[in-house]
């Protein structure tokens, strides 16, 4: 009994040791972007984490929004998984394989795996939002910002802690 | 053996499959109309404890179709064949070795996130782990379906699905509420009769369903559902009136979820009420870094079906646990493992080991 309690004990802490080599994100901040198109220039926290999960799957103006979202194991995408989705990459791919089966959206997020093709992609998009890692200087995409704070700004909610 | 090597003949068939879909590319932006197929398949072994061999538990694949018709239509089917292997485990009934389902097949109307209006064969939204899961065990982190979620096909009490309306949708807000009510046919005389809308003399239902996930608390959902319906059984009519409270906390790998449904059957023009509760309890946790392919789980699953009620009379009580771990092996196939200790007539209990193979394609 106590053999098997001791091999419990290093199987535990086997496990915390090795869950605590986490992928700590490495950017700062995350830019949230949305075409210049777009009146929004403001969001809460709690809605864009909404609009990222699909459970707010429209803008004010009655249009689809459209997601885009870098690769999970980017930088930024760690990032937005820690601070704003609170999931794992695996977490988040199944919650989208599960909002398609529910049938409440037709597809999951595109993933653009270039930071100028994202930026690309939500200029031309009106109805489109994604992120980056640093605020890009185009005139066709606004920086959105969070609870009226900039990425810049240390309260900023996708901020690296 | 052969069972087993059929169920390895699927695993080959649908990994090759899984790997050879075009569909790891990302989908385009929206486009009208944009159709959608997918489907998910799991094959579960279980070996007893006291002795025995490994045997093959039961298979299903899932079929899903999405469309997207325009900006506000849609529609939705999904089928389910399942097969049965050791029945006594299986959710299959005993005489059951193929089990094909209409599991859900509606079209949607969806102008704004406050409204989105669903007609046809729908989920009823009565137990939460069924309107959240569906039917797909590669979603769900356990391997099994707690007993208040089971299909009523497969020995399950509740009422999971209906043919009617069902309006839901969600209030703006940090409290991240929603709605959801529906009107539809009540169960026809037998347990797992759906009864079709527009056949002559069905008798009516209702539900509702209410949830809140504040921004407060990021990850954390409540809510509560109620069903009120007349059954016509042989021989008597009941008034059935269920409810249902559910919570769950999902951040940050912890996942936590609990629920407790109450059935009651009340004859008319008696004094006599059978109710059946049901609750589980689930626990798990993906950790961080190298081993976030991995989900252990704990889940307790209890039922307890009201004695003496007919209509029920082929629904088992259960008192069950069971721990485990799940692997995500890749995005499309998830392996798990479990224990398993369960009751399923008493005083009879047994225990399992048991592995799964779940699939998305």
């Amino acid at each position: 009994m106590a053999m098997r309690a001791r091999r419990l004990m290093v199987a535990i802490v086997f496990l915390l040791a090795a869950s605590s080599h986490g992928e700590e994100p490495v950017t700062a901040s995350v830019s949230v972007l949305v075409s210049a198109k777009n009146p929004m220039r403001d969001i809460s926290a709690g809605d864009l984490r909404r609009i990222f999960l699909g459970d707010i799957s429209r803008w004010h103006n009655g249009h689809r929004i459209v997601l885009f979202v870098r690769p999970m194991d980017t930088a930024e995408g760690r990032l937005f998984l820690d601070r704003l989705v609170r999931m794992s990459d695996i977490d988040y791919s199944q919650w989208w394989l599960g909002a398609v089966f529910r049938g409440r959206v037709a597809n999951a997020p595109r993933v653009i795996g270039n930071v100028d093709e994202m930026i690309r992609a939500v200029a031309a998009t009106p109805d489109g939002i994604g992120f980056v890692a640093a605020p890009p200087l185009d005139t066709g995409v606004i920086v959105l910002t969070i609870e009226g704070k900039a990425p810049a700004n240390p309260q900023y909610a996708l901020r690296a802690r | 053996m052969r069972p087993i090597g059929a169920a390895m003949t699927l695993i080959a068939i649908v990994t090759f499959a899984a790997a050879a879909r075009a569909d790891d590319a990302p989908p385009p932006a929206v486009h009208y109309p944009a159709f959608r197929l997918g489907a998910f398949a799991d094959v579960v072994l279980s070996h007893p404890t006291e002795g025995g061999a490994v045997e093959y538990e039961g298979g299903e694949i899932d079929l899903y179709a999405s469309a997207q018709i325009t900006n506000d239509w849609s529609a939705f089917a999904e089928t389910l064949i399942q097969h049965g292997g050791k029945a006594e485990n299986s959710d299959l009934e005993t005489e059951a070795r193929f089990d094909l389902n209409l599991e859900r097949f509606y079209a949607a109307y969806n102008p704004s996130d406050r409204l989105r209006l669903e007609i046809g064969q729908i989920h009823t939204g009565i137990v939460q782990w069924n309107e959240r899961e569906h039917r797909s065990r590669f979603l769900q982190t356990p391997i099994d379906v707690p007993s208040i979620a089971n299909r009523e096909s497969q020995g399950g009490a509740w009422p999971l699905h209906f043919d009617g309306v069902w309006a839901s949708g969600r209030v703006p807000g940090a409290l991240g509420a929603a709605y959801g009510v529906g009107v539809g046919a009540a169960r026809g005389s037998e347990r797992d009769d759906i009864q079709p809308l527009f056949r002559h003399g069905i008798s009516p239902a209702g539900l509702f369903l209410v949830s809140m996930a504040p921004d407060a608390v990021t990850g954390f959902e409540a809510g509560a559902a109620g069903y009120v319906g007349r059954i016509r059984a042989p021989g008597q009519t009941m008034q059935e009136l269920d409810a249902t409270v559910y919570s769950s906390f999902v951040r940050g790998g912890i996942e936590l979820r609990g629920e407790f449904a109450r059935m009651a059957h009340t004859p008319l023009g008696a004094d006599q009420e059978y109710v059946t509760r049901g609750w589980y309890v689930l626990a798990s946790w993906r950790p961080r870094g190298r081993l976030k392919v991995l989900r252990p789980y704990f889940l307790l699953d209890h039922l307890h079906v009201a004695p003496g009620e007919q209509y029920l009379s082929d629904v088992h009580n259960q008192n069950a646990w069971s721990a485990g771990v799940r692997w995500d092996f890749n995005r499309r196939l998830a392996l798990k493992g479990d224990f398993r200790t369960q009751q399923l007539a008493a005083p009879h209990r047994e225990s399992l080991i048991r592995a799964e193979v779940s699939f998305s394609f």
